[in-house]
């Protein structure tokens, strides 16, 4: 009860406040779902991947 | 359009009904002697489980349930799974379902295997059947570095040109050239595989159905036709292949190649390696595709799950709500 | 007042989806008009995007459908959400359909709302044909000449008439060109249609489970349906993607995989599952212009039912018998679209002509004959 009245007074009450909230939180969300997605997919696919066998095939001597 | 038959056809029945003996006609009696489903009804409790939608929908489930799982344990639908159009020879055996270490839902290619089926394709099968939609570029980063595909297209040479001087010129290959197919047009195919076609590889495995197992089972299926299967001089023999008779001989034989990465090279194991490198030939978006779809389920399952709050939510005060019905009030005898 | 009921266009925008008074008690079988829309318009931005890489010349189609999977940017994402959402569009519509025909949404006075939505199934099948043909596989290419064919039936100019829409003596360039034209064209008609859809739709508002009039309990669209659309379209999403993203060729048919040759016949030429059942039915008439006359008039015959369904109670509700016989036309259709997909021959012939009778008779005969006896039942049984 008290945090959505928090959430309300800090946020929501002005629209100004409320829309860039939006774009910054899915901004945010956006970026920590792809990482996470995506640390998943490699662990659950380790080494079968390129980036997991480039290292025998690629001399970064550069 | 007529609504109902007419009362003179129904002349009979009422006779039939005027005939009983009984007292003056009233509408009471004559709703007693109409039965109407509730009034024959089993006992309440049992007519309750029979007429929820959970008892249906269970039942329903049940059966759809049953019909798919001996479907999928038989391969043919309970009793009507015996009446074939076709044999089993026209059709081409079925092939069994290998575990494919990309086969599920979130499970990428193994890259090592694709560049060691690259290996088995440039080896043997490039020299009757071409890749043309695969370009030298599309290796990189999937099974060789950008050196090493540089380096194998420019071991083959291309036509280009016309040059200034209007002559068409030989040159090494660079990364946006394609594969070079083995023949240089279909006739040229045929008259060295004895009239067959050897067909393009780039899309075999959408190309058949069965995919990669049929692919696999094929390359690995041959064997001597059984007695008194006719087969005809130049033709092989092969379970899978619709019409048992394939004009491909059998082609993987143990140690034909020569792994870089000291795998051994079995039969199985380069089957197993060249199908998943047409497997990848076929759908390079394979990997990236999968891990789309893991963040689409989620999303979209997420957002199902919300929606449906928000749905019940909205609607609480509709579905909680209570009609009262207040009779009019009785004007006298009626 | 407000902008939103004042001003020309946005009043439309009110009166359709914001205020309109709909049935407080149609069920998410109601839904499907709505998933419509939504494929609908999935339709029109995927294929536009596809028609920027697409070339309509039978030299150029195939390999034009795989340079936009291999090289296109996620093109291989909007060919695919492309090819799936029209299998979903006919899921969508034949359950939209069977709604229809179970709640006797085709009586008056919907009568015309009904028969604008059966140009609309007849518009997407032809729509659906001429998609098929685009990518230039061997079912596109066989599954073309074995249905265009078919007009050669029809007797005196047949023939002439198939060699017109042909362009030619058989399925060629020209044919795949023109194809190309009123696929593009097609939806946008749609588009039309259903918006004469629409219309017929508000001069009498929606049906509901009870074929009864509602107008004593109403709830505005929005919130309460806006936000029940929004659940099965989340549920439409999410099972789009398992398609698209996991299964995207499992509704397909590989031979499509195999560039067209008309050199050579595949093994057996089926056409796209939505429209298995007509083929059947096609089939199953051993004459050739039979067979194509029945194939469409089990389209148009969803045009009489209005005339044949003589019951005065409308939708099937409180009337046993005739959800049996509803379930029994449903499972047909089934059997039909099974028969649709096997070869012709020993027992799926004769089965399909079964089968085919039964969809007839369903509408000329059964439904009718339900209808009227239970009416002069009802009448028998509340007499004085």
């Amino acid at each position: 009860m008290g945090v959505f009245n928090t959430f309300y007074n800090t946020i929501a009450k002005r629209n100004s406040i409320f829309v860039p909230t939006i774009f910054a939180t899915a901004f945010a969300f956006s970026i920590s779902f792809d990482v996470g997605v995506t640390s998943f997919w490699d662990r659950w696919n380790q080494g079968k991947q390129w980036k997991d066998i480039r290292h025998k095939y690629v001399q970064d001597s550069e | 359009m007529l609504s109902r038959l007419p009362a003179s056809s129904l002349k009979g029945l009422r006779s039939l009904a005027e005939a009983r003996p009984s007292a003056a006609r009233s509408a009471a009696q004559t709703a007693s002697r109409v039965r109407f489903s509730s009034s024959s009804a089993s006992s309440s409790a049992v007519k309750s489980f029979l007429d929820s939608r959970a008892t249906l929908a269970s039942a329903t489930l049940l059966t759809v349930g049953s019909i798919a799982w001996y479907t999928h344990l038989y391969g043919s639908l309970p009793f009507l799974g015996e009446v074939h159009a076709n044999s089993p020879a026209e059709e081409g055996l079925h092939p069994p379902h290998y575990p494919w270490s990309h086969g599920g839902l979130l499970d990428s290619f193994d890259h090592s295997s694709i560049r060691r089926g690259y290996q088995v394709y440039r080896e043997v099968c490039a020299a009757c059947h071409s890749l043309d939609r695969i370009a030298w570029r599309n290796l990189v980063g999937v099974s060789h570095s950008v050196d090493e595909v540089k380096a194998m297209a420019e071991e083959v040479e291309y036509e280009d040109g016309p040059n200034d001087q209007g002559e068409m010129f030989q040159r090494p290959g660079k990364l946006s050239d394609y594969m070079p197919p083995p023949y240089p047009n279909e006739e040229a195919a045929r008259a060295s595989n004895q009239g067959a076609l050897p067909p393009d590889l780039s899309l075999i495995v959408k190309a058949r159905h069965g995919g990669p197992d049929y692919i696999f089972a094929l390359l690995t299926g041959y064997r001597d036709a059984p007695a008194g299967f006719e087969i005809r001089d130049g033709m092989n023999y092969n379970p899978y292949f619709p019409g048992n008779a394939i004009s491909m001989a059998r082609v993987l034989f143990d140690g034909l190649v020569e792994y870089e990465d000291g795998t051994p090279a079995t039969t199985s194991q380069m089957a197993k390696d060249v199908v998943t490198f047409l497997n990848w030939a076929a759908e390079p978006e394979h990997d990236e595709r999968k891990k789309a779809g893991l963040k689409a389920v989620i999303l979209f399952s997420a957002l199902t799950a919300i929606s449906l709050y928000v749905k019940r939510y909205k609607w609480a005060p509709i579905k909680s709500r209570k009609i009262i019905y207040n009779p009019p009030a009785d004007k006298g005898h009626h | 007042m407000r902008t939103l009921k004042k001003n020309m266009l946005l009043r439309l925008v009110n009166s359709y989806i914001v205020d309109s008074p709909e049935p407080a008690n149609i069920s998410y079988l109601w839904n499907f008009g709505s998933l419509l829309g939504v494929c609908l318009v999935l339709q029109i931005l995927t294929g536009i995007f596809l028609a920027m890489h697409y070339q309509p010349h039978v030299d150029f189609a195939f390999n034009s459908v795989e340079h936009i999977m291999r090289d296109v940017n996620n093109g291989w994402a909007i060919r695919y959400t492309h090819a799936n959402v029209a299998s979903f569009f006919f899921i969508f519509v034949y359950i939209h359909i069977a709604r229809g025909l179970y709640y006797g949404s085709y009586k008056s006075p919907r009568v015309l709302l009904w028969s604008i939505g059966v140009i609309i199934l007849v518009v997407m099948m032809a729509t659906g044909f001429l998609g098929y043909v685009l990518p230039y596989g061997q079912m596109s290419l066989w599954g073309a000449t074995v249905i265009t064919n078919l007009l050669s039936a029809i007797p005196v100019f047949g023939q002439d008439l198939v060699e017109l829409i042909w362009g030619g003596f058989s399925v060629n360039n020209a044919t795949l060109n023109r194809f190309f034209s009123l696929h593009y064209l097609l939806p946008f008609l749609l588009a039309a249609l259903v918006v004469a859809h629409l219309i017929a739709l508000h001069t009498h508002g929606s049906n509901n489970p009870n074929g009864i009039g509602s107008s004593t309990d109403r709830l505005t669209m929005h919130p309460y349906f806006t936000f029940k659309d929004l659940v099965t379209i989340f549920l439409f999403f999410l099972i789009l993607s398992i398609f698209v993203f996991y299964y995207p060729n499992m509704l397909g048919h590989s031979d499509n995989y195999i560039p067209a040759n008309p050199m050579q016949t595949p093994a057996s030429i089926v056409p796209e599952w939505y429209l298995l059942p007509f083929y059947a039915i096609l089939r199953s008439i051993p004459n050739k212009l039979l067979g194509v006359i029945a194939m469409f008039g089990s389209l148009f015959i969803l045009l009489i039912l209005p005339i044949t369904d003589v019951s005065r109670v409308r939708g099937n509700q409180f009337r046993p018998a005739m959800k049996l016989f509803f379930w029994f036309f449903v499972v047909n259709f089934f059997i039909l679209m099974w028969i649709g997909s096997q070869h012709p021959t020993s027992p799926y012939v004769e089965i399909g002509q079964i089968s085919t009778a039964f969809y007839f008779l369903w509408f000329i005969l059964i439904v009718p004959v339900l209808g009227l006896s239970e009416n002069t039942i009802m009448d028998v049984a509340t007499e004085k």
